[in-house]
């Protein structure tokens, strides 16, 4: 783009700091390698239109240009929170998991992406690579540890299975949709609809009481509270609520009408439980656009 | 100055903080409280009350006991909770704030109610 | 004093956003005098009539006990009991006040209620009929009487 152009541009963007031609300008300045222009023309725009996820994907792919690979994950974390179904913040997030060698999530967001463009050659050459390593790991894991039994204490998790290579197929128990996720760990994660029944997952004490109906009704009422206090507190919107109590940690995450719910013992960090959740959301999400 | 101007000074002094408010945890009225200029104590101190009223009664119901911390985790920032003796103490926070040192800060606050 | 046309239901919309907002269990406005203007959760008329008539008695009480004390009238009354809560709060509207009656249980709280009372406010005074200028002022000896008239019919008494 000539320079007039970008200057155009820039002169518009002055006189009325709310048009939307931040996005072409910052497009631009990308693409002239003229990154901290890019990156404080996209910011301000978006911090102008919170709810526009080009917006948000622009700071990304700027702060990924510039090596800002924090940053990038966050935009694209504030445009999957609008949009869950955006296929480049799936596609840019799955790259960044890559080069951080977060490989399970890098696969979870690049099947995603694939599943969105079947046609994307990076994102193929991508996922291949990280199956095939993953495939690697889980032959090596195989022939070296014995067999694990099956824990106790709130949840029963079934054995791993091998990595799901594609949204799971509706004929998959929805219960066993979060398996590969929470492993052999003690923690539950469940998949609640707008009513708060059960749409995925499954909450099986050690006494085999299945458990997860009651806990889903009592809790989509906190998902409502959340999102009238929302209303209010002008924070934009909510993306994760995470509770403490005397005896569990549990954390939701809203996913359009659905909310993600993840449970864990006290002493499980806090961390891994919130990561659990993240983990939890990209596969509900998949899984629920294999459905459509 | 009241009684819990320490606290509130406490964890207004971390980056990041915009609000700290404690509140009576049955009726969501403010008790004391410091924010930046914009942001509404009243609204926070009510409707973080309720939420945490909602989700005491989830929790206990589903046996996992009393609440002890609470964050609600926004596009635009965060909303961190903790009560003890019918007091609330609420955090504002942009979402670029330390949540590991604010939670420690906040439960150091209720301690001290 | 109010003079508002008669425009049946114009605070209906405003009260029912309050009450599914703050998540009160009842709730009715009122002209000071006792008349009803909207109402929602009530199972009767009569207990629509017998709240209003009761509220108006305390909201002009509480307003004379303000004038003897603090030389002002008293804004707002709040009771908690064991399992409800009520709340009495002014309406000012451009050429009057209404009053509400609000009742809640657990599922609110004090404070929710007054967050949610000031967007009440502020709809209402946005939905309020336009003032009629020919109607004849409500005279104040007019509102003793309607007052004292809807209680005797409350307690019986003629």
């Amino acid at each position: 783009m000539a320079a007039d152009d970008i200057h155009a541009m820039s002169e518009t963007l002055a006189a009325d700091p709310s048009s939307l031609v931040f996005l072409p300008l910052a497009e631009a300045l990308l693409a002239r390698g003229d990154l901290v222009r890019a990156a404080r023309v996209a910011q301000r725009g978006a911090t102008r239109h919170p709810q526009r996820v080009e917006a948000h994907d622009l700071v990304a792919r700027i702060a990924l240009a510039a090596g800002d690979e924090a940053r990038a994950e966050s935009a694209w974390a504030s445009v999957l929170g609008i949009d869950p179904e955006f296929g480049t913040a799936h596609r840019g997030l799955g790259l960044v998991r890559y080069r951080q060698g977060r490989l399970e999530e890098a696969a979870e967001h690049l099947g995603y992406a694939l599943h969105q463009d079947p046609h994307d050659a990076p994102v193929r050459a991508a996922l291949d690579a990280v199956r095939g390593v993953l495939a690697q790991r889980a032959a090596a894991e195989a022939a070296a540890a014995p067999v694990a039994e099956p824990a106790s204490g709130p949840s029963a998790p079934r054995a791993s299975a091998a990595l799901p290579a594609e949204p799971d197929a509706l004929g998959d128990s929805p219960a066993r949709l979060f398996d590969p996720v929470l492993d052999d760990t003690k923690l539950v994660a469940l998949l609640l609809d707008d009513d708060g029944l059960v749409a995925a997952g499954e909450y099986v004490t050690a006494e085999g009481q299945d458990v997860g109906a009651e806990l889903g009704a009592h809790l989509v009422g906190v998902s409502d509270e959340a999102d009238r206090a929302m209303r209010h507190f002008k924070l934009g919107r909510w993306t994760r609520l995470v509770i403490e109590t005397e005896a569990a940690t549990i954390a939701l995450a809203p996913d359009g009408t659905e909310t993600v719910l993840v449970a864990a013992p006290h002493e499980v960090p806090l961390g891994f439980v919130r990561r659990t959740l993240d983990r939890c959301v990209a596969v509900a999400r998949r899984w629920l656009a294999a459905a459509r | 100055m009241s009684q819990f101007a320490p606290l509130i000074a406490a964890i207004t002094r971390h980056r990041g903080v915009t609000a700290c408010v404690v509140v009576s945890a049955d009726d969501g009225i403010v008790v004391d409280g410091t924010a930046h200029v914009g942001v509404k104590l009243n609204a926070f101190a009510a409707l973080t009350a309720s939420l945490l009223r909602k989700t005491t009664r989830a929790s206990e119901a589903a046996g996992f006991g009393a609440v002890t911390f609470l964050e609600l985790e926004a596009t635009e920032g965060k909303v961190l909770a903790s009560g003890r003796g019918g007091l609330l103490v609420v955090a504002v926070a942009e979402p670029r704030v330390n949540v590991g040192l604010l939670r420690v800060e906040l439960r150091r606050a209720v301690e001290a109610l | 004093m109010i003079r508002h046309s008669i425009s049946v239901g114009w605070a209906d919309a405003p009260l029912k956003h309050f009450v599914d907002d703050a998540r009160v269990e009842l709730a009715v406005l009122m002209h000071p005098s006792g008349q009803v203007v909207a109402q929602h959760g009530f199972q009767n008329r009569l207990d629509v009539q017998t709240a209003c008539a009761l509220s108006a008695a305390i909201n002009a009480t509480a307003d004379q006990l303000g004038m003897m004390i603090d030389g002002a009238p008293f804004r707002g009354l709040h009771y908690a009991g064991q399992a409800r809560q009520l709340h009495l709060a002014q309406v000012p509207l451009a050429d009057g006040m209404l009053v509400l009656l609000s009742v809640f249980d657990e599922e609110s709280s004090l404070g929710i209620v007054q967050l949610y009372l000031d967007e009440l406010r502020a709809a209402l005074a946005a939905a309020a009929p336009p003032v009629d200028a020919a109607a004849p002022p409500a005279l104040a000896e007019d509102f003793e009487r309607e007052l004292n008239s809807n209680l005797a019919a409350l307690f019986g008494r003629k």
